[in-house]
């Protein structure tokens, strides 16, 4: 096995809040290998995109990064300079977000704004620079890019504007990608291209990506390994196949159970079988496992004791006494 | 005048003949409805065009039963919704509430009428004033319709309260205290507190966590049962609607292509567009390499909807007289109704042979991973 593009190490990350101090992100490790498509699937506060944006050090002043490592290509980002974060923002490592419309300068032209970070980065141009954008337009698929160059954002449809975020994201020719709910905004009909564009250019370009989505589904038709978060944990860590195959975490499987099926006959009584209670406070977290309170398999050893993330399958680690062998 | 006068439907129209049999007056009979807002081919261009958000829709609700809306951005599904309430009143067609025309209703009547009608809309955040009070969101219907005595109002609003599965004692807090899921549970809450006969959901799970959402869905349905509720349940979310619907409209381009049983429906969609919407969704469980339909290009504007079937310039399926007739919505199997000149009839299904399948094995999962209860 190559070495990881990507290696975090017992990941911490706080915020400072009225409320008290919320541990968003609590001991997250995780290794994305070469051309590898890593993805991260949990529900709204469970430190996903707090995750991500750690990694990309754009977590806003409120917050901190308390302990931990964050390898790239042999820095740590967690203890990077400013600077050194500018080299490798958008130029190592890009980010597609979830809405195009807010990650586009609205009073830029298409083609400015492809070209600026092809300017900035690869020292293009102005002219190589805009010949270099029509080519990374066309090839994430926007017909007639030449005409588009010289387009508004508001001008292009929600699909073609993540098709721009992605050319732009595509133009330093980054290691890795990190795309934080890319096709959450979009149409069914419409993230069904963009998917299949993601994976045709990772096959292309062989950068390795790191896919953030509440998403089961989008989850599964894209990635190689998936990591379920809860609470500010990875609570599952697994290949994709073997995940669906067999979830061996309580919360992956009720999360799972919980999404309405598409072929299965519907329950007699049309009642999905739910997770019960609500998600915990994270400033005022339980001790022991923080998905005791909703477990249907609660054990007096989970309300003192931490769990850790554990290998009980080969290449399938998961954060749960039930499976301590 | 923005468009010619629609003549009403004289003939019989398909949707009647759709209706179960015995079925004295459906709750909701839909007829021709068309709503056109005024627009502007292009920016800052004088000429006005009509923008056909909804163009010529009938169906009909029966009693106690949800009629998923279907379709993705722009395909009229919410304006329809508001039309069906009357919040935007359509500019042609019929909305027959048990079997009264809304239109033909004086200011008091309709007041009257709107008790029997609720919405519950996609965001609670924006739903809910965020200066009053639970108590105070959940008697102000009361209050408006002078109901109850003032001291009767709060026991009735702490009885809501208990039927959504909120805790009685919350009542005095404000929205800005309760989780995205208790706050869609207080709109619900006031949709019911005056004992309504029909709900248009308008995403109403859709800004919601999956745990969450499947909760929400688990009241909806309960509530349905206790109270004898009809739903017409608007989503993009196809998962969401097969759940929870009887019958399913896929709406595309201010226009219902597709209208049939639910179960028909995911078996083998008829129209070309319904199929794509379903071989999009992506599939729980791994990879198989399955080939799906994708579609090219956007939706195109309802400013300058394509000529014949508006879905013609997309479909896999068109041939030349697509582009030229616009196929009419009609019934093709019992139940069964699209607007397609060659619907998939008698073609074998892509969801059968070529795709995959969500995994369905997840109750053995509970033996296997030794999790049985």
């Amino acid at each position: 096995m190559s070495e990881d593009v990507l290696s975090i190490r017992n990941l911490h990350t706080h915020f400072r809040t009225e409320d008290g101090v919320v541990k968003s992100v609590r001991g997250v490790d995780l290794d994305i290998g070469p051309g590898e498509v890593v993805g991260l699937v949990g529900e709204s506060g469970s430190g996903k995109s707090v995750t991500a944006h750690s990694i990309m050090r754009l977590i806003p002043s409120s917050g901190r990064i308390v302990q931990g490592e964050i390898l790239f290509e042999g820095e740590d980002l967690a203890h990077a300079s400013v600077r050194q974060m500018q080299k490798v923002r958008g130029n190592r490592i890009a980010m597609i977000f979830q809405e195009p419309m807010t990650s586009l300068n609205p009073v830029l032209r298409i083609g400015e704004q492809v070209a600026d970070v092809l300017r900035l980065h690869r020292g293009l141009s102005k002219a190589q620079a805009l010949d270099e954008a029509k080519n990374l337009l066309g090839r994430v698929g926007i017909p007639d890019p030449q005409a588009r160059l010289a387009n508004f954002p508001h001008e292009l449809s929600g699909g073609q504007r993540q098709r721009v975020m992605i050319a732009t994201a595509l133009a330093c020719r980054p290691k890795l990608i990190i795309a934080d709910e890319p096709t959450t905004a979009l149409d069914v009909t419409i993230q069904a291209q963009i998917l299949d564009l993601l994976i045709d250019l990772k096959h292309d370009v062989g950068c390795s990506v790191l896919l953030i989505t509440h998403d089961l589904g989008v989850i599964s038709e894209t990635a190689d390994r998936v990591a379920v978060m809860y609470a500010g944990q990875i609570v599952e860590f697994a290949e994709v196949a073997a995940l669906f195959d067999e979830p061996l975490h309580p919360y992956t499987l009720g999360l799972m159970r919980s999404v309405p099926k598409l072929d299965e006959d519907l329950p007699e009584d049309r009642l999905l079988p739910v997770i019960g209670g609500v998600v915990p406070n994270l400033a005022e977290l339980p001790d022991g496992c923080a998905f005791q309170t909703r477990c249907p398999h609660v054990q007096p050893r989970c309300r003192i004791e931490e769990p850790p993330l554990r290998e009980a399958r080969p290449a399938h680690k998961v954060r749960c006494w039930l499976h301590d062998a | 005048m923005m468009h010619d006068p629609v003549p009403l439907p004289t003939t019989l129209h398909p949707e009647i003949a759709n209706e179960a049999p015995g079925d004295a007056t459906p709750l909701l009979r839909l007829v021709d409805v068309r709503k056109y807002f005024p627009g502007r081919r292009a920016f800052l261009r004088s000429d006005m065009v009509a923008v056909k958000a909804v163009d010529g829709v009938s169906l009909s609700v029966r009693r106690g039963e949800t009629l998923g809306l279907v379709g993705e951005s722009g395909c009229g599904k919410s304006t329809l919704g508001r039309c069906i309430l009357h919040l935007e009143p359509p500019t042609a067609g019929q909305v027959l509430f048990d079997g009264q025309d809304l239109a033909t209703l004086s200011a008091e009547e309709m007041r009257r009428r709107r008790r029997e009608m609720q919405i519950v809309f996609q965001d609670p955040y924006s739903a809910l004033n965020p200066r009053k009070t639970v108590g105070s969101i959940l008697t102000e219907a009361y209050r408006i319709h002078g109901l109850y005595m003032p001291a009767e109002r709060m026991d009735k609003a702490r009885a809501l309260l208990d039927m959504v599965g909120l805790r009685t004692e919350h009542i005095h807090r404000y929205p800005h205290e309760f989780s995205g899921g208790q706050r869609q549970r207080i709109c619900i809450a006031r949709a019911i507190a005056l004992d309504p006969k029909l709900i248009v959901a308008d995403e109403a799970v859709s800004a919601l966590d999956v745990s969450v959402q499947a909760q929400v869905l688990n009241l909806m349905v309960t509530l349905q049962k206790r109270l004898g509720l009809t739903y017409v349940f608007i989503s993009h979310d196809l998962r969401v609607v097969r759940h929870i619907s009887d019958r399913v409209g896929v709406m595309y381009l201010g226009r219902l292509v597709e209208l049939s049983d639910t179960a028909s429906l995911y078996r083998r969609p008829l129209h070309p567009y319904s199929e794509a919407l379903l071989s999009a969704l992506p599939r729980l469980g791994p990879r198989t390499g399955a080939t799906r339909i994708v579609l090219k290009g956007d939706m195109p504007s309802p400013i300058n909807p394509p000529s014949g079937c508006a879905f013609h310039p997309r479909c896999p399926q068109r041939r030349d007289r697509c582009a030229v007739e616009t196929p009419e919505l009609r019934e093709h199997a019992p139940g069964r109704l699209a607007a397609c000149h060659y619907p998939l009839l008698d073609v074998p299904s892509a969801q059968d042979s070529a795709l995959p399948s969500d995994i369905s094995k997840h109750n053995n999962n509970f033996q296997r991973t030794g999790l049985a209860p």
